[in-house]
């Protein structure tokens, strides 16, 4: 019987190609529908660019150039010109706005669900009324810091930044600004300005959009498009109704975002009263899945790997795939776990990138709905706890914040929680600690290719089985394609485009589109993955615990080499790295 | 359907009997869910060893739950300063 299950998955190797794919198949979807969003994106942004972009992009790199020749530091007009270059961005116009209002998500709340979805001219008044002290104090100790910064700035230029302990006097005022300054502009900020809003109507008017986009291919791929419609709405009210779980200020703080909501409410419901048959047509997982991740891809921009220097892909793209490669071997070799995609996907969720990792994975390497569901569920739970217990640790034993910033960025899972665990460190420890999971969050793309690759050549094969190239091509999950396509093609254009694309793609077609876009189509795949989910089938990959011990001892070994790769190349090899970021 | 498998044996509808115990279920899934939210979570963040890195996350106004860099301002202001300070300098 076993045998005959194992036989079952096996993948015989009698595939061919059929030109009726590319509009029967979820996979080609995903990257039509993908590459539709990007068009559009390009279309909507490229053509309106901030007024006056390239002046005020050649007027700070020529102050920042100017300030960083004349100063040992940065100096208060350098901040300031860098602050005016990433603050232009083409999501920050109005037609972005609008754009950004109808794709928008429920909003934060604390104590009452509705401030989700609505809040009244009232009670945002009030909001604004109840900050507005607080938020007072601080612009006035920002105003105050940047005195005091302004005054020792003044005394090292009048010694023309020659004596070394007025320059040190300088750069600690500037620091004590910066930090005054991101104080005033967090929360505080956030209250003492916040207007009042209605969101239901865009989230009907999104909802609507995001049905008729997907029922378009629906009809080619053999699913009724009305049942699809039918069902849709289930799924996209129980992606709501995830979102506004997973912006509650406690959630949030937690790092429980709502992708986890949207599974573990899926799964309650499914188990316990069960789900209506006009659903099953909607739990179209892969082809939300899909089209996201090639929405994902887009994303991917390999320049951004250079960020921090050579010491930065030491620490993300040396060390992330030795610990993958061996705690995939660990879990097979040692713990002998029966599922390889359970096994390839916990291992790359632990140390790549957590939840987006191992959504790319099991997609490319064909896991079941409850094994992704286990590997999120273990990365939320894990990186909560790193969270908190990483930061509190480099601090008590007064580590550098750059090697902390380092180490917090090449091991805790997800982006938000390692720039929360970053800010404990103050700015610098934050911004390399952020900037270091940017550049592991780009190997994904590299990861899941390989992952897809080595599953069509070794892994889905008869016991000595030799597979042909033509082979793979069948096999090959082809959404992986548009996923490594729009990567390239964005890269590319980044590349092209220098500080402009920073402005008009990344701070543009990426971050006010098409991530808006992936966002949505996230929250409902993992929404129709909780609804097919059951529990029975969960317990059984978790027999023995070992899904928690290969993610414990993973993760064990993730930090160990992660350090010592951190300390070796900020530390030893590349030393000025760490200079010139500090001071 | 070719990846994340789809399992046939669930999304049907319990018969009647085994419905209440559903819905007691849920309802159960849902109470636990309430007390996470407002009694246990926010108890836990007064303990001492976890309050400061609380503190700092509500000062910074992170939103801990993002999964990918660009759904991340800092991301974008720390790669910028990073890049710009290493140009620089």
């Amino acid at each position: 019987m076993a045998d005959q299950t194992q036989q079952a998955d096996v993948v015989i190797d009698r595939g061919k190609w059929e030109w009726s794919e590319l509009y029967k198949k979820e996979d080609w979807w995903a990257i039509w529908l993908g590459f539709a969003i990007l068009l559009a994106g390009l279309a909507i942004f490229l053509p309106r660019p901030p007024a006056d972009m390239h002046e005020k992009l050649a007027s700070a790199e020529a102050i920042m150039a100017h300030e960083a020749a004349q100063a040992p530091f940065n100096t208060i007009e350098w901040y300031t010109a860098n602050d005016a270059k990433s603050g232009l961005r083409a999501r920050n116009e109005p037609y972005a706005k609008t754009i950004g209002n109808w794709l928008q998500r429920p909003g934060r709340w604390s104590t009452n669900p509705m401030e989700s979805l609505y809040l009244s001219e009232e009670a945002a008044a009030e909001r604004r009324a109840k900050a507005e002290p607080a938020y007072k104090e601080a612009q006035e100790a920002t105003k105050m810091a940047l005195a005091t910064a302004r005054e020792a700035q003044d005394a090292a230029a009048a010694a023309e930044f020659q004596n070394e302990e007025l320059n040190e006097q300088a750069d600690t005022a500037i620091r004590e600004w910066r930090q005054a300054r991101e104080k005033e502009r967090g929360s505080l900020r956030a209250q003492a300005t916040v207007q009042a809003y209605n969101k239901i109507p865009y989230l009907i008017g999104i909802g609507i959009m995001i049905m008729l986009f997907f029922s378009i291919g629906t009809k080619f791929m053999g699913i009724s498009p009305i049942r699809f419609m039918q069902g849709f709405w289930f799924i996209f009210l129980l992606a709501v109704v995830a979102e506004i779980i997973g912006n509650q200020t406690t959630m949030r703080a937690y790092g429980f975002g709502s992708l986890i909501w949207a599974i573990l409410g899926g799964m309650l419901i499914s188990n316990t009263i069960g789900i209506p048959r006009f659903l099953m047509s909607a739990l179209q997982t892969e082809y939300f899945i899909k089209t996201g991740l090639v929405l994902l891809g887009a994303e991917i921009l390999f320049g951004k790997i250079l960020a921090i220097g050579q010491a930065g892909i030491f620490v993300a793209w040396v060390v992330t795939p030795t610990v993958l490669i061996l705690t995939y071997i660990f879990g097979q070799r040692v713990l002998k776990m029966e599922s390889k995609t359970l096994n390839i996907t916990v291992s790359a969720d632990m140390c790549v990138c957590g939840v987006s990792a191992a959504i790319a994975t099991a997609a490319a390497c064909r896991a079941k709905k409850e094994e992704l569901t286990i590997a999120v569920g273990m990365s939320m739970l894990f990186t909560a706890i790193m969270m908190i217990a990483l930061p509190t640790f480099i601090v008590a034993v007064g580590m550098h914040p750059v090697l902390g910033g380092a180490w917090i960025g090449g091991t805790i899972d997800s982006t938000g929680a390692v720039v929360a665990a970053g800010a404990f460190l103050g700015e610098v420890g934050m911004f390399v600690a952020a900037t270091v999971k940017m550049i592991q969050n780009i190997m994904i793309g590299m990861i899941a290719f390989g992952v897809a690759v080595y599953w069509c050549a070794r892994v889905d094969c008869a016991p000595g089985q030799q597979v042909s190239k033509m082979e793979i091509w069948y096999r090959f999950p082809k959404f992986v394609l548009g996923f490594i396509a729009a990567s390239i093609v964005f890269s590319s254009l980044l590349a092209y485009m220098g500080s402009v694309g920073d402005v008009m793609i990344d701070q543009g077609v990426l971050r006010g589109f098409s991530r808006l876009c992936r966002d949505w189509f996230f929250i409902l795949a993992f929404a129709s993955i909780g609804l097919s989910s059951n529990f029975r089938e969960m317990a059984h990959h978790f027999k023995g615990g070992k899904p928690v011990i290969l993610y414990v001892c993973g993760q064990s070994l993730n930090l160990l080499l992660t350090l010592v790769m951190a300390y070796i190349m900020f530390f030893l090899v590349f030393p000025g790295v760490t200079e010139k970021l500090m001071f | 359907m070719n990846t994340l498998t789809q399992n046939p044996g669930t999304g049907i509808q319990p018969k009647p009997r085994r419905l209440r115990r559903g819905w007691f279920g849920l309802l159960a899934g849902l109470a636990l869910l309430w007390a996470m939210a407002f009694v246990i979570l926010p108890y836990a963040q007064t303990l001492p060893y976890i309050q400061p890195v609380m503190g700092a996350i509500a000062d910074s106004d992170v939103d801990a739950g993002t999964y990918w860099y660009t759904q991340s301002e800092k991301t974008a202001v720390g790669q910028m300063y990073v890049r710009n300070t290493l140009r620089n300098r």
